[in-house]
């Protein structure tokens, strides 16, 4: 996969520049008609889509694994996370890849977002940034960590770690998981005994 | 930042010259960079004048890059066990 | 000191203590035996030691105490009796909870015990008084001998003047004359701090040296060396044994400032420190025997090995070193594969020439650094004469362990997750297993019981087996404990095999009589899981009467697998190639994803699994013309797995998937295909459970059905 940006040293730079002015640097993107940013510490790379893997019996918004070079890390797609409409994959569709914590193994996990496209890095001071609104928002609450006005557009901050729990996201795959295992359709199986009877 | 590149021999009895050459570089420009690939020969009393060169740099915080050292001097240094101490904490020297 | 220090003292600490553990364990061997019985008592010794460098002064008193003890063994004062030998297992297990206790904040060593050992110590203590003063008498006599003996550790300090260089020496002119006499093991360089002074001057010299030197040569022949120094340079040698005396006598001679200097380097090369600041303490138990000391401190000294015959030399790697290593090699491997794609499909002689090579290479590299993790089985069958007497003696039955083919190697990671399992297995076979002396004697068995275990390479795998000339499993009773525990029903027919399986089944135990250690342990379930999760097998055969052997299979790595690359729904997967047995075409006629998955191959009822639908791809059935059977065995049973295409051997590299699939049970892991794409396994005995499972439903529902099914699938033919 072709690397887009390697944001690393950038975010390195910002560092310095954050504590004296107190500004927050965020990378903006695209997601189902709406624009996203999550802080650029979170974000390790960028990659164009470009292949992946579907694990059967996860839920859905686990759209499957890819290859980062040899290390094997699964994708999401936010926009199903969301209770949105699963992301479509176009031209400039990309992957961010993101480091969360493992609480199970307390080391950084990486996880792939999918999103339609990647904008920008923004550089936003901390007094632009508005609290999450209560209510009104189509998210839910605890996945925004503030909204930002850029260019006179309102932008929502995502909480990174939060959206991605990895907790939570296992949690949820674990139900898919159990609901789908004892797969055996009992009745069916059982029928079709008496049939042959 | 001055570089400089040694000549192929360093022993004894150029130490005096190379010493005298490096110490007032040090005290005029605002780094140094030290080529060693040329020296061919080199004995105890140059990795001792390196070791001087690494502390003077650090006493007048220059910038020092030590440059492709040869093999004879990796294996002279390295048989004095002064590796760590010499080229440890110099980043930059494998990349030279 | 730092937390690796201490991780090296843990580290040392534990193998000493497994060697003290060997020693006392053979006992019979060790009795009379000058050289093992010094071995003992360098274990004790060698912990104080570096326990004392710790500030451990727990551990330091405790060994203290035991080391005195030993110290009266060694030279005779008394013997190793089995009291002796009983006490000395409880010290070691009280030293080792210290030691365990260093790393485990939960693990407290208890005072009880200690006040109890101590107590059965002071009872040797009291032959001390006479013992003693032998040790000295001793240890007069010897230290002098030494000096004028070859020695083969050497500590020099080359303390070189400051005009060496102006005479035309160089330093490094010496240490290189030494490497041809020896091996330089370790240099200190001590650099004169005026050198980065202002008054620094190029031809002065500044640099100093502390060695610590291998070779088999004489303090006369190292001596000569420096002859040329020697007016205005301190050159000191001495053997590493006689070091710490050599040092006390130089307090006169030589500033104490310097002698500090050398005291300081040489306790870093590896003499043992003083136990105090007091340099002429001459009262300290250090000083008082130097002949304990002498042998004791080639020991002590972490890093230097005399390296008798026999002796593997051997270099400590970081896991995780190793692992991100092994990872890579793992990436070079699928690269190669990707490379030699390339280069066949490019068809150009001279590149698919190289691609070659390099696929040798690469395969050369891989078998390298694999072996690097194996580590030989011994590592864990060495704990178990310590379990086999402990239980034996618990449960008053005389049992032998016989150990063969501890050499036998596998993967390190695998070893550790071994111990477990095997561990509850011998203590099974010594529980269930071997009967009562009573009920031996009745059978007309030699009293004794024996316990084997054997470890041996064969075909690709490692085998591990426990085995024991006990009373042998009933098939009988297993049978009727099973259907009572409602885990097969009455009418079920089963092969011998199975039914020892059923052993393995969750809740399953053959005991009548429920012991104590049946408490503590698990269950032969778990067993089967830990073994499972090494992506082994287990297999069971008994003869009654006679006795009962365990046999597990295990693969050589858990790192990298020879894999069967698989089609299903436009996915590929991996099975594992060892549970492959046969692959054939689906026929026709059980092309529609039906009711009766079963086949009939050569008349063996074959279970059928297909995959897209039980992992609940999006089918394109429609599309499938030839469907394809891959027979893959797990526990035993063998199931037919449907899949799209059959698409040839790889060698996989095993990535773990992470928490977030934890919950996934039919996938084992990924890998990365030539291609660069991410590629899943398939857990085969997972699979071949949920077959099973779904299976054993049927036959509970109907068990009468079931048999006209198989008679009807076979018709179908």
């Amino acid at each position: 996969m072709g690397a887009l940006a390697l944001i690393n040293k950038m975010a390195g730079k910002s560092d310095a520049e954050v504590q004296m002015q107190s500004t927050e640097q965020y990378l903006s993107f695209q997601l189902g008609g709406e624009t996203f940013a999550i802080g650029i510490r979170s974000i390790r790379e960028i990659l164009e889509y470009e292949y992946l893997t579907e694990v059967p019996m996860m839920p859905d918004f686990l759209r499957g694994v890819m290859n980062l070079r040899g290390a094997v890390v699964p994708v999401t797609d936010l926009a199903l996370r969301f209770a949105r409409a699963r992301t479509e994959l176009g031209r400039r569709t990309c992957v961010v890849i993101v480091e969360v914590l493992d609480p199970e193994t307390e080391q950084a996990q990486l996880i792939g977002v999918l999103v339609d496209a990647v904008h920008e890095v923004l550089t936003i001071a901390l007094d632009d940034i508005e609290r999450a609104p209560q209510f009104g928002s189509k998210l839910r609450t605890e996945f925004i960590s503030g909204m930002a006005c850029v260019d006179n557009r309102f932008i929502v901050l995502l909480d990174i770690s939060r959206v991605l729990s990895v907790d939570e996201m296992s949690v949820l795959a674990g139900i898919e998981h159990d609901g789908v295992m004892p797969k055996m359709d009992e009745s069916q199986t059982h029928e079709e005994f008496h049939a042959i009877k | 930042m001055t570089e400089l590149i040694l000549d192929d021999e360093q022993t004894i009895y150029q130490v005096r010259d190379t010493y005298l050459q490096l110490k007032s570089i040090m005290n005029e420009s605002k780094g140094l960079s030290l080529s060693l690939s040329q020296i061919q020969e080199c004995d105890c009393t140059f990795v001792q004048l390196l070791l001087w060169v690494k502390h003077e740099a650090e006493r007048q915080q220059l910038p020092l890059q030590l440059l492709q050292p040869p093999t004879a001097l990796v294996e002279l240094v390295s048989l004095l066990g002064l590796s760590d101490a010499l080229f440890a904490s110099n980043q930059e020297m494998p990349n030279g | 000191m730092d937390d690796e220090g201490l991780q090296a003292f843990i580290d040392e600490a534990n193998e000493l203590l497994q060697q003290m553990e060997h020693i006392l364990l053979d006992a019979e061997n060790a009795q009379g035996n000058s050289e093992l019985l010094n071995a003992l008592f360098r274990t004790m010794h060698t912990i104080k030691g570096s326990a004392g460098l710790f500030a451990l002064d727990d551990v330091v008193k405790f060994t203290h105490e035991v080391e005195n003890v030993l110290d009266l063994l060694r030279n005779g004062s008394i013997q190793l009796n089995e009291a002796l030998v009983s006490v000395m297992l409880r010290c070691r297990d009280y030293v080792q909870s210290m030691v365990d206790a260093l790393s485990n904040a939960a693990i407290i060593p208890s005072p009880e015990a200690r006040a109890t050992l101590l107590a059965d110590l002071q009872q040797y203590q009291v032959a001390k008084t006479m013992a003693t003063p032998t040790v000295q008498a001793k240890a007069l006599d010897v230290a002098p001998l030494l000096s004028v003996e070859t020695a083969s550790s050497w500590l020099i300090f080359l303390g070189f003047g400051p005009d060496l260089l102006r005479h035309g020496l160089d330093p490094a002119s010496f240490l290189r004359f030494l490497t041809r006499q020896g091996q330089i093991e370790q240099v200190l360089p001590l650099i004169d701090t005026r050198l980065s002074t202002s008054d620094f001057d190029p031809e002065q010299n500044y640099l100093q040296f502390a060695l610590r030197f291998a070779g088999d040569t004489t303090a006369a022949a190292l001596q000569d060396v420096f002859e040329f120094v020697r007016e205005d340079s301190l050159i000191l040698i001495t053997p590493l044994a006689e070091a710490r005396d050599f040092l006390q006598q130089q307090t006169e001679q030589i500033p104490h400032e310097i002698w500090e200097k050398i005291n300081a380097a040489w306790v870093e090369l590896g003499l043992a420190p003083l136990p105090s600041e007091k340099i002429a303490a001459v009262d300290s138990p250090v000083v008082a025997h130097p002949a304990l000391e002498t042998s004791s401190l080639a020991g002590g000294a972490k890093k230097v090995k005399t390296e008798k015959a026999g002796e593997a030399t051997f270099l400590r790697v970081e896991t995780e070193k190793l692992d991100s290593l092994i990872n890579l090699v793992g990436e070079l491997v699928i690269s190669g594969a990707a490379g030699n794609l390339l280069a066949s499909q490019n068809g150009a002689m001279a590149l698919q020439e190289w691609s070659l090579s390099m696929s040798n290479l690469i395969e050369q590299i891989r078998a390298g650094v694999l072996s690097m993790r194996m580590a030989q089985i011994g590592e864990v069958f060495q704990r178990f004469p310590r379990v086999v007497r402990d239980v034996a003696k618990e449960l008053d039955k005389d049992i032998h362990l016989e150990i063969t083919g501890a050499e036998t190697e596998l993967d390190k990671s695998m070893i550790e997750k071994l111990s477990d399992p095997l561990m509850h297995i011998v203590r099974n076979a010594i529980d269930h297993g071997i009967e009562s002396k009573d009920a031996r004697i009745k059978a007309g068995k030699p009293i004794h019981g024996t316990v084997y275990l054997n470890a041996y390479h064969e075909s690709g795998s490692v085998m591990i087996e426990v085995s024991d000339d006990g009373a042998g499993l009933r098939r009988d009773k297993i049978l009727a404990k099973a259907v009572e525990r409602g885990l097969v029903s009455a009418e079920a027919q089963l092969s011998e095999q199975e039914i020892y399986s059923l052993i393995f089944e969750p809740g399953f135990s053959t005991a009548e009589q429920v012991t104590n250690l049946s408490g503590r342990g698990v269950g032969m379930d778990v067993v089967k899981r830990s073994i499972d999760a090494l992506r082994g097998h287990v297999m069971v055969d008994s003869d009654v009467g006679v006795g009962t052997v365990l046999r597990i299979r295990l693969p050589l790595t858990l790192a990298i697998i020879d894999g069967f690359l698989v089609r299903s729904s436009n996915a590929t997967y991996v099975v594992p190639l060892e549970s492959v047995i046969e692959c054939i075409e689906l026929p026709d006629e059980l092309k529609i994803d039906g009711s009766l998955d079963h086949l009939n191959l050569r008349g063996e009822i074959l279970p059928l699994l297909r995959l897209s639908h039980f992992l609940e791809l999006e089918s394109s059935d429609q599309a499938i013309e030839r469907a394809n059977v891959v027979v893959i065995r797990a526990n035993e049973r063998k199931v037919g797995l449907v899949v799209d295409a059959l698409l040839g051997e790889f060698q996989t590299v095993i990535k773990p998937l992470g928490t977030l699939f934890q919950h996934l049970k039919a996938i084992g892991g990924s890998t990365i295909l030539g291609n660069g794409q991410v590629a899943l396994i398939l857990d085969v005995s997972e699979l071949v459970q949920h077959v099973t499972l779904r299976d054993a439903e049927i036959f509970s529902f109907n068990h009468e059905l079931a048999t006209r099914s198989a008679m009807h699938s076979h018709l179908a033919f």
